[in-house]
């Protein structure tokens, strides 16, 4: 199968099994599912390496680094509100 | 627009609706989640890149420069394999001795000599053949080692890069180093304190190989053509002559051993 199609699928089974089981057990924080899916999407893309139509200037495809920024966001939240306490 | 895109854009959507809907009016955080998943597997599906020339026409563009190359050796008879080297410009070139009588010329020697297709060597004729590898190398954009070892360490990466990621043409390699040989440094001098590479052989076996070409002269003396982007690669890397000493095949596996340098 080709590598692309393959990390479709792989991302589609990962993404669907982390909803399945967060949501069976009840976890309802938001910022939780974004930082296992960015992870999930980074470690495919790194083990993969499939082609991009485009890629931004770091090299990177445009959502490794949204979802990047984003998981930043929170992580740079998470950590103020530890500070902040 | 393709079936794919027409889908990523279609689950873009949906997952667009559904997302704010989930989050603001049912206040239910697993499924606003699975409207985010619905809108990462669509923006997957718009990047993912669809043939931009049909892979048939490639492949075959690709025979047809094999063909060529291959008509060009039958025309000279060639039957001594070649020996791959890296220019100053960065292009990989292969030099197919016609004669090796009374002997192979060396490396240094082949540099020095004009680069057209008949070319004299120590009055020993040669062709010279620019390999379909040799423009793939050249777009892969190698990095230019520091020195020698470190480049010959280099080597299982770059490999990896052109033959797995780049040129997508197999989906294993493994690459063993054996026998490096190395000129110690001059301990007087000041200018070289880092040791060159004097030779050494690679052990290759590529793996899931997407491409078979009947050519058998040019398989014989350039190898087939994944072993011969390797040799490519392996020379411009290292900026040392290559050669293919051996060859197997069985099935979609090659096996075989370069030798660098001398």
């Amino acid at each position: 199968m080709e590598k692309h199609f393959l990390v479709l699928l792989i991302l589609s089974i990962m993404l669907s099994l982390t909803i399945t089981a967060f949501a069976a057990l009840g976890e309802n924080r938001l910022d939780v599912y974004i930082s296992v899916f960015t992870i999930e999407y980074l470690v495919l893309a790194e083990i993969f390496r499939p082609r991009r139509k485009f890629l931004s200037f770091s090299g990177l495809d445009f959502l490794s680094l949204g979802l990047f920024i984003i998981f930043s966001f929170i992580v740079a939240r998470k950590v103020i509100e530890i500070l902040a306490k | 627009m393709n079936r794919l895109n027409t889908l990523g854009l279609g689950l873009i959507v949906v997952g667009a609706i559904v997302t704010p809907f989930c989050y603001f009016i049912i206040y239910s955080i697993p499924l606003t989640v699975l409207g985010m998943a619905l809108a990462i597997i669509g923006i997957v599906m718009l990047l993912t890149p669809q043939h931009l020339i049909p892979h048939q026409v490639v492949k075959a563009l690709i025979a047809g420069s094999i063909n060529n190359i291959e008509a060009i050796l039958e025309e000279f008879n060639a039957s001594h394999k070649a020996i791959y080297l890296s220019s100053r410009e960065g292009r990989v070139y292969a030099y197919v001795p016609l004669t090796i009588n009374p002997g192979l010329p060396t490396s240094i020697e082949i540099k020095k000599a004009p680069r057209r297709l008949i070319t004299y060597v120590n009055e020993s004729p040669g062709l010279i053949i620019y390999p379909p590898g040799s423009e793939v190398v050249r777009l892969a954009g190698l990095s230019e080692p520091s020195d020698s070892e470190s480049a010959l360490y280099n080597i299982e990466g770059n490999l990896s890069y052109v033959l797995l990621d780049f040129a997508e043409l197999v989906s294993g390699i493994r690459v063993n180093i054996l026998k490096p040989q190395f000129i110690e440094p001059d301990k007087e001098s000041e200018t070289e304190s880092k040791k060159v590479l004097k030779s050494a052989r690679l052990q290759l076996q590529l793996k899931g190989v997407k491409f078979q070409s009947e050519a058998p002269r040019f398989t014989r003396i350039l190898g087939s053509l994944p072993l011969s982007l390797a040799a490519c690669v392996a020379a411009a890397t290292t900026q040392r002559p290559v050669k293919i000493l051996n060859e197997s095949r069985q099935k979609r596996k090659i096996t075989a051993l370069l030798e660098i340098g001398e």
